[in-house]
């Protein structure tokens, strides 16, 4: 149950970031990081194309957290002028072994939503899903700004969140089936002898699945974990994450040389 | 840091001499060299050229071969066993073999090398000059896991001077020991006794966006060719009536391409439309049809759109998938496969296919957004390493299966008496991989099984011809294009070959502009692993593509690693200089190309093998970063080419990363904004085009006509030429080094092997023997060995074994009553072989061979009767003497001799002749020495050219080298006629004017035969001569009578087979415009194939001794003469039921 709450605080804290617009805040990220680890040279050369506007002191925390970044790829950033809202979610399953998370958005019916259509061709259909794959990061990490102080949180994975019209699918399933019963031809109603053999070893080596298609098969037989979805918890994360990095501080371990020596 | 390198390379200098290759570079890094000396101001201008002998020490002129052939043995072959590391049993699951490592010719026990056979024994006894291949492995012996070290699968042929070979780092004198000449390049193979090189073949780079425009057809078409290590395929994003498709191979029609996006997952019509146009209206107007497509087939989920896919797959499959997992799999693996999608992901597959897309709009958009295929940066060259890779790989493949069925095969008994033991059956198939590796490589036939592919004419001959044509082959590229097609733009010479590929050097004819040839200076890159990069990009700013998303994507520049997009940058100035500066630093490999593409938006990073670069100095705020205090340095020996990289002076830049700099020719050209110079200017030529002196002042054809000259002048071949035994050798008695040199000439030690002689030219008119380029020799410098040379000819014979233990022996000499030799046996010795020294002429015998009458039946006593002499007889116009007889074992134990003949030829009429500038000629006339013009000193010339072969040819080169060698004469010096650059001709006509000659090189002279001065004056001076292969004796051919052809019982063809002289077409045509039917009527049949037929004249067909087979008559038999060949095609037709009849009348009525 902790494990889900804490992802629950990260689709919470993602919330803001989406606010803001995932690309810049990703660069903000980046920039800071400069600031950081970049000696002075490095930076009064590209002063001129990036200068330094200030220098912000840095927290590292969260270490305990699961941050799962989501990105709204279909959620427009401005709607009237305005930045869009967070989408209400409904309900929120995720599949740990294929990190595959799927989120119901309810469809907003009040505008250019054809209710009928819906209820005759897709069995009355109240959500849109979206679907997405996390993606593991070792690189990002996740930022907020208390007392012009920078805390980052380190970003486990991230996903990008598309609709998956799975209610076409289903109907479109259906459909099929019927067509299947319907066009069942004599032939395939007779009767037939089976012969049963038994099968040997070897062909089960070759019809093993490999790659994509055994990771689409892993992901199908897997049970789905419902999770609950909480808002309004991003002060709380905040503070666990100040408190944290409060307890202790950030050394270098490592000399400049070092550090890019061991990057490369 | 300059000093600290400095001093660094002093406490390492000590083992560096030790296996110091050459001292003839030495020789060219020491303090006084050319007059030059230590105290001498250093001219940075100038002396930078210093780099070039540098680099050379340390690359070579064949480094690209072993480059690449070391890393396959020490890299690519641990990767292919990784690849292929374990053998599972289907029989027993417990049962597994895995293997470890792989070595070649090293035991993990030993820290030596394995002792090989050296390469000169491998070429005298036929043998394939190869080590063992080693691996380490593990495996289960019932409940055992045991390890085992050093089993031997085969054995591998070994390039010479790579890193596995015994002449690896070896100095001049362990060179000499083992026979070998230390100025042979290496880079080829020793297989069954030949050298075999594996070309340079140029292919169009691989994964790479290549994009196309057919504008008649309306065409756009994005391309790419995936290539892994498991298969080969190519994509297509095409153009059809305005829409885009999706086209492969095994997809049966072409996908519009809005489905292929939504099968890889991006659904959202807004998402395509962002990802493949941004936010560019134009590009938007040009795509949006593209989404009603995918509507009207009511396509709107992805597992519609990989149903839709799936349903369209024409694979053949043993497992039966359904729709959806077909269209899973066509996504994830078959199309641009060398992304291959392991998981559940397939959005970088769907960016990939998304810029495929935009790439054609782009195009689509405006026409010059296409790529050049014949550009030198979308071309990558396959070396010996790779494709001994791809076919060791294939072998291995077919070892392990074989391996593994003779594992199973044991397995699946049920009850066996004892454990079993794998290792016991690997040997069974060892054989393979050697011979699938002698194989390929003797007949140049490459096919491998899993790519499908077979290729012909891989590997050639080394050919031995000169030291500058064997030069010459390693050197050289060949193009997979078609030879036949009449293309001109993959022939034509690209500006981005400056530097590259040899402007020079091509053949004329067929394959003009389709072979080519490496500039001096230059580096063929092998792989280098993509995931440090990857890494490293991260690091310095570039963002994850994962993480951006599709309205972002387009905002920013890109950043491609091997045409992939990884991420995408704000800053790509800033990055590239970033990632430039790491690799100056030596941080990363120095081969790693990184350039902007500012059309495409695009920084594209490049680490794949086969881009051909070069170095180059950097510039850096205006000023060379290299100065005369890393010069001085350098030619005291202190510093090495690579220091100069370490020391971020000069870097390597591939065609791409060339396109993106500012390069200055000389130093005085540098601008701020430049940022490399040249090295040297003349390394834009090749190897053998830099033999030419002055080229920079002839006509371009000319200098492309030396090239393919300069490989068939005779010469010196090796230092180790006596003691080779090659089929045909041409040697020239006393070849000079050339008056005139060039840098290059040093570089690749011409001077120590030349092939040619330098001549005193008059260039003047005498008697009419001198029309048509056409050359009159001086009988007096023949005498003195001017032209002289030596052909060698080498007769294999092989005493065969027989199955019934019988054998080919060689028989004693014959002798006759007063007990000498028989005339065809004068030169034999009492063993029945050639004598060495002996004369052997025409119908004389060398090899008294005899072979057993009766070789498969059991053996039944009685031998002297049971032999057939086949002797091997001397057939030739001219005698030779025997230079050497060998006698040997070869790889199957059967008895090997060698006889080498030699001849030694003096010039005659007709001998070809050549100066360094494509101006061939024969010699048309031998003239006394008396009888030939001298001058005041009482010179004569060697050769008379007429003057007529200047004006059109317009070598001016020649007239240059000329003055320069004649300057050079009187002055005692030798003169430098160096591409670009070179002694001037105002020095040289300083020289003649103070040593009392006309400035212009031009002489009095006097008529040799009246003793008058002649009218004008003469040019006249020493040119280097060259002759060529083409000798009247090995082409002199006539015939009265001689062997006709079974078939058409016309003469044979060709001077090897005694051959008739042909009245061809053209000829034919001349003698019936003349009138001559006779004549014909005697050329074409009489003198040909005369044949009497009976024809009867009812019938019309032909019958047989005075009867008609058809009329069953002989009452209208006719006798008469027609060619066979006619008789021969009646009756072919009359077998595909024609009948031809003849018509007989009476040619002259009573």
């Amino acid at each position: 149950m902790s494990e889900n709450e804490n992802k629950l605080f990260v689709a919470e804290e993602e919330e803001d970031v989406v606010l803001e617009g995932n690309a810049v805040q990703e660069v903000e990220i980046e920039d800071i990081r400069m600031i950081d680890e970049d000696d002075d040279e490095v930076n009064s050369d590209v002063c001129d194309l990036d200068p330094i506007v200030k220098e912000i002191p840095l927290n590292f925390g969260g270490k305990d957290e699961n941050l799962h970044i989501f990105q709204y790829i279909n959620k427009l950033r401005l709607v009237n002028h305005k930045p869009s809202e967070h989408p209400p979610i409904s309900a929120a399953r995720y599949k740990t072994k294929s990190a595959l998370w799927e989120i119901d958005v309810p469809l907003d019916s009040k505008a250019f939503f054809n209710e009928d259509k819906a209820k005759e061709n897709w069995n009355g259909v109240e959500v849109q899903t979206l679907k997405g794959v996390g993606v593991d990061n070792t690189s990002q990490y996740a930022a907020f700004m208390e007392d012009n102080q920078a805390y980052l949180v380190p970003v486990k994975t991230t996903t990008q969140l598309k609709p998956f019209f799975k209610y076409i699918d289903a109907v479109n399933l259906k459909k099929k089936q019927e067509e299947s019963k319907l066009n069942a031809t004599p032939a395939s109603q007779r009767a037939q002898v089976v012969t049963m053999s038994v099968k040997s070893v070897n062909d089960a080596s070759q019809n093993r699945l490999t790659g994509s298609l055994l990771a689409h098969k892993v992901a199908d037989e897997e049970i789905q974990t419902d999770l609950n979805w909480a808002e309004n918890t991003v002060s709380q994360f905040r503070e666990s994450v100040i408190k944290e990095s409060s307890e202790s501080t950030v050394k270098p371990v490592e000399s400049h040389e070092e550090y890019i020596n061991h990057l490369i | 840091m300059l000093k600290s390198a400095i001093k660094k390379r002093k406490t390492t200098s000590g083992v560096e001499h030790t296996h110091g290759k050459d001292e003839n570079f030495e020789a060219l890094l020491k303090p006084v060299f050319k007059g030059k000396k230590l105290t001498d101001e250093i001219n940075t201008a100038e002396d930078k050229w210093n780099l070039l002998p540098a680099f050379l020490k340390v690359k070579g002129l064949v480094k690209q071969h072993l480059d690449s052939f070391n890393y396959f043995v020490d890299d690519d072959l641990k990767k292919i066993i990784q690849a292929n590391q374990l053998i599972l049993s289907d029989v027993d699951p417990e049962f597994y073999l895995k293997y470890v490592d792989i070595r070649i010719g090293k035991k993990s026990s030993s820290s030596a090398r394995d002792y090989l056979t050296p390469p000169h024994e491998c070429r005298l006894r036929d043998m394939t000059y190869s080590a063992p291949i080693y691996v380490d492995i593990e495996y289960t012996r019932g409940r055992n896991i045991i390890m085992h070290k050093d089993v031997e699968i085969g054995r591998m042929p070994i390039m010479l001077r790579s890193n596995k070979c015994i002449l690896y780092d070896a100095d001049e004198k362990t060179m000499a020991k083992l026979n070998e000449c230390p100025l042979d390049p290496g880079g080829y193979f020793i297989v069954n006794g030949t050298e075999k090189v594996i070309l340079v073949q140029e292919q169009l780079s691989k994964n790479r966006i290549i994009v196309e425009a057919d504008s008649k057809k309306d065409i756009v078409q994005a391309s790419v060719t995936s290539s892994t290590h498991e298969r080969k395929s190519k994509t297509y994003v095409v153009t059809k009536n305005g829409k885009i498709y999706l086209k492969h191979n095994s997809i049966a029609e072409e996908i519009p391409i809005v489905v292929v996006l939504k099968a890889c997952g991006i659904i959202s019509e807004l998402e395509v439309m962002q990802l493949v146009c941004g936010n560019d209206s134009s590009y938007q107007d040009i795509f949006a049809v593209n989404l009603e497509e995918a509507s009207k087939l009511n396509i709107y989920t992805q597992q519609q759109a990989l149903e839709y896919i799936g349903a369209k797959v024409k694979t053949m499959r043993r497992q039966k998938l359904s729709t959806l997992q077909e269209g899973i799999e066509a996504i994830a693996t078959t199309v641009v496969a060398h992304l291959t999608v392991e998981a559940l992901d397939f959005r970088e597959k769907a960016l990939y296919m998304a810029m495929m897309t935009r790439r054609v709009v782009m195009a689509i958009h405006n026409p010059k957004m296409v790529d050049d295929r014949d550009y030198v940066g979308n071309k990558r060259l396959e070396l010996a390493g790779q494709l001994i890779s791809l076919l060791f790989e294939d072998l291995f493949k077919k070892f392990n299966s074989d391996f593994k069925a003779s594992i199973d095969k044991v397995l699946k008994k049920p009850n066996r008496a004892m454990e079993y033991d794998a290792l016991l059956s690997i040997n069974v198939h060892s054989n393979n991989i050697t011979s699938g590796l002698n194989r390929a490589i003797s007949t140049g036939n490459w096919s491998l099984k899993r790519f499908k592919m077979e290729r012909a004419g891989v590997t050639h001959v080394l050919s031995r011809l000169s030291y500058i044509s064997a030069l010459g082959m390693m050197t050289r590229i060949s193009s997979q294009f078609e030879k036949s097609r009449k293309v001109s733009g993959p022939r034509a010479l690209q500006p981005s070959q400056f530097g590259m590929l040899c402007t020079a050097d091509t053949p004329e004819g067929e394959a003009c502009g389709l072979v080519k040839n490496l500039a001096l200076m230059t580096h063929i890159t092998t792989d280098y692993d993509e995931e440090p990069i990857k890494k490293l990009c991260y690091v310095i700013g570039v963002e994850d593509i994962t993480m951006i998303d599709s309205s972002s994507l387009h905002m920013n520049y890109g950043v491609y690693l091997n045409g992939t997009l990884i991420g995408v940058t704000r800053y790509a100035n800033k990055f590239v200089t970033q990632f430039r500066n790491l690799r100056r630093s030596g941080k990363i490999s120095e081969f790693i190309s990184i350039h902007t593409n500012t059309h495409q938006k695009a920084v594209q990073i490049a680490t794949d093998g086969g881009r051909i670069c070069r170095p180059l100095i950097i510039v850096s705020e205006g000023k060379s970063r290299v100065t005369a205090e890393h010069l001085a340095p350098l030619m005291n020996g202190e510093l090495v080419f690579d220091d100069f990289l370490k020391l971020g002076l000069v870097e390597y830049l591939d065609v791409n990363e060339e396109n993106d700099s500012f390069i200055a020719l000389y130093e005085k050209d540098i601008t701020p904004a430049s940022t490399h110079l040249e090295i040297e200017p003349f390394t834009v030529l090749g190897a053998v085009a830099g033999l030419i002196p002055y080229p920079h002042h002839n006509q371009s054809p000319r200098n492309t006509y030396q090239c393919a000259m300069g490989k068939q002048a005779i010469g010196a071949i090796a230092y180790n030429q006596f003691k080779r035994i090659d089929t045909l050798l041409y040697l020239m008695i006393y070849p000079q080094q050339p008056m005139v040199k060039t840098k290059t000439i040093e570089l690749i030690d011409y001077d120590k092997l030349p092939a040619g002689q330098n001549a005193t030219v008059a260039v003047m008119s005498y008697s009419g023997y001198d029309i048509e380029d056409a050359l009159v020799l001086n009988k007096a410098s023949i005498d003195r060995g001017f032209g002289r040379c030596e052909t060698r000819r080498k007769t294999t014979t092989i005493l065969k074994r027989y199955p019934n233990h019988t054998q080919d022996i060689i028989g004693g000499m014959r002798v006759d009553e007063k007990g000498e030799p028989i005339w065809q046996h004068k030169s034999l010795g009492p063993d029945g072989l050639g004598e060495v020294g002996m004369k052997v002429e025409s119908g004389q015998i060398y090899v008294n061979k005899s072979i057993p009458l009766n070789s498969t039946e059991p053996f039944s006593g009685d031998a002297s009767s049971q032999f057939k002499e086949t002797p091997v007889i001397y057939r030739a116009p001219e005698a030779s003497h025997i230079d050497q007889v060998m006698m040997s074992v070869s790889d199957n134990d059967q008895a090997l001799i060698k006889v080498l003949l030699r001849q030694n030829r003096r010039p005659e009429l007709g001998d070809k002749f050549s100066s360094r500038h494509g101006q061939k000629g024969v010699c048309g006339i031998i003239v006394k020495q008396e009888d030939l013009p001298f001058n005041d000193d009482g010179i004569s010339p060697d050769i008379i050219m007429n003057p007529h072969g200047f004006p059109s040819r317009m070598t001016v080169g020649k007239m240059i080298e000329l003055i320069s060698g004649k300057a050079g004469v009187l002055n005692g010096s030798l003169e430098y006629g160096t591409c670009f650059g070179g002694s001037k001709l105002e020095d040289m006509s300083k020289i003649l004017v103070d040593q009392g000659f006309n400035y212009s090189g031009k002489d009095m002279l006097y008529s040799g035969i009246t003793g008058e001065c002649l009218q004008a004056y003469i040019f006249f001076g020493p040119i280097y001569y060259q002759k060529l292969k083409h000798m009247v004796l090995d082409k002199m051919h006539a015939r009265a009578r001689g062997p006709r052809a079974v078939l058409t019982r016309q003469p044979t063809e060709g001077r090897s087979r005694d051959g008739g002289l042909r009245l061809g077409e053209m000829e034919r045509d001349c003698v019936i415009a003349y009138g001559a039917s006779q004549l014909l009527l005697e050329r074409l049949m009489i003198s040909s194939d005369a044949f009497e037929v009976d024809v009867c004249n009812s019938c019309g067909l032909m019958g047989y001794s005075g009867w008609c087979t058809t009329c069953k008559s002989a009452e209208n038999v006719i006798k008469m003469s027609i060619p066979y060949a006619a008789k021969l095609l009646f009756q072919e037709l009359l077998s595909m039921n024609i009948a031809p009849r003849l018509k007989l009348d009476d040619m002259f009525q009573e």
